[in-house]
């Protein structure tokens, strides 16, 4: 099957392929946070290593802190081929992900202090993790609203995607905040990433949330472009020939 | 099924926890719901007035 895929870089091919695949996407979503949840919390002990009871957070914090770094990613990544190839539906792409991204940080942030308070006795600390996560969300909220500061949506697209690229240096800088190279030289209230030593039943249904935060995202961000498309070319005729504008 | 596990006296952690990631990940489209109908009353303002615009030009 051969599938021209610059096909799908017009915002009017786009926009219905669009409709199509949200209901598939908030469905798997749905069915994979059940089975996630179900697993997490019937499947597993109540017990991980010297936490108790509390370490079920681990389900919500860890994807949402994950997604919240690749959502980040993946805008500048749209923002970037905005840049190079000047498409208006990569720009339109890293504009709709960036409150999802930024909704997974708070999730992140949220959930980190509920875990915190039982297990370190503290709802915040600036320890190096949290602390670059909190920049994460200020350069969510930085790009969302240099956005909205600029009236020119080509003019603000453009800026935009200059101040993601810039902030992506942040997502290494999580990422090494916690595996540290050298431990002695960064105290943190984390401890490092060790998927490998953790409990199966809690591994798989970590991942299954994984994966359900990743369709959840896919469905919202194609919702959100869907209404940057018709908010962005309303005055086209296409749009105004659309069926639910029609038949609405 | 399993048993329903035991949350310890920490009930109040996973609940806010659970809670508001349910709330908000309900929220976000159900905001795009409502924005997405707003656009659409717009776009349909601006079809009649184009139609309206039409049908006087004819008129003349």
């Amino acid at each position: 099957m051969n599938i021209n895929w610059f096909k799908y870089a017009a915002p009017s091919s786009f926009y219905p392929l669009a409709g199509k695949l949200i209901p598939w996407f908030m469905g798997l979503a749905l069915l994979l946070s059940l089975l996630g949840l179900y697993w997490g919390f019937f499947k597993t002990p109540n017990v991980l290593t010297h936490q108790k009871e509390y370490y079920r957070i681990i389900f919500i914090h860890v994807p949402a802190v994950w997604m919240g770094m690749w959502l980040y990613v993946m805008m500048v990544f749209w923002a970037l081929v905005g840049l190079v190839f000047n498409t208006r539906l990569s720009y339109m792409f890293a504009s709709a992900i960036a409150p999802t991204g930024a909704l997974f940080t708070v999730i992140g942030l949220w959930t980190g202090a509920f875990w915190g308070q039982p297990s370190w006795g503290t709802w915040w600390d600036w320890d190096p993790r949290m602390t670059s996560f909190l920049i994460l969300l200020f350069l969510y909220i930085g790009y969302m609203a240099l956005q909205s500061a600029i009236d020119d949506s080509r003019r603000a697209d453009k800026a935009s995607a200059i101040l993601a690229l810039v902030g992506l240096v942040m997502v290494p800088v999580i990422y090494w905040s916690v595996n540290c190279p050298n431990p002695a030289e960064c105290s943190s209230l984390h401890q490092e990433s060790s998927t490998q030593q953790i409990e199966p039943n809690i591994f798989f249904a970590m991942m299954v949330m994984v994966l359900a935060f990743w369709f959840y995202a896919f469905g919202v961000v194609c919702m959100r472009v869907r209404t940057l498309i018709l908010q962005r070319e309303k005055h086209t005729q296409w749009v105004q020939e659309l069926e639910e504008v029609q038949h609405g | 099924m399993g048993e329903w596990p035991s949350f310890g006296s920490y009930g109040f952690y996973i609940l806010w926890t659970y809670g508001l990631t349910l709330i908000l990940m309900l929220l976000e489209p159900t905001v795009l719901k409502i924005q997405r109908q707003s656009i659409l009353k717009t776009v349909r303002r601006l079809v009649k007035i184009r139609q309206r615009g039409n049908q006087e030009a004819i008129n003349k």
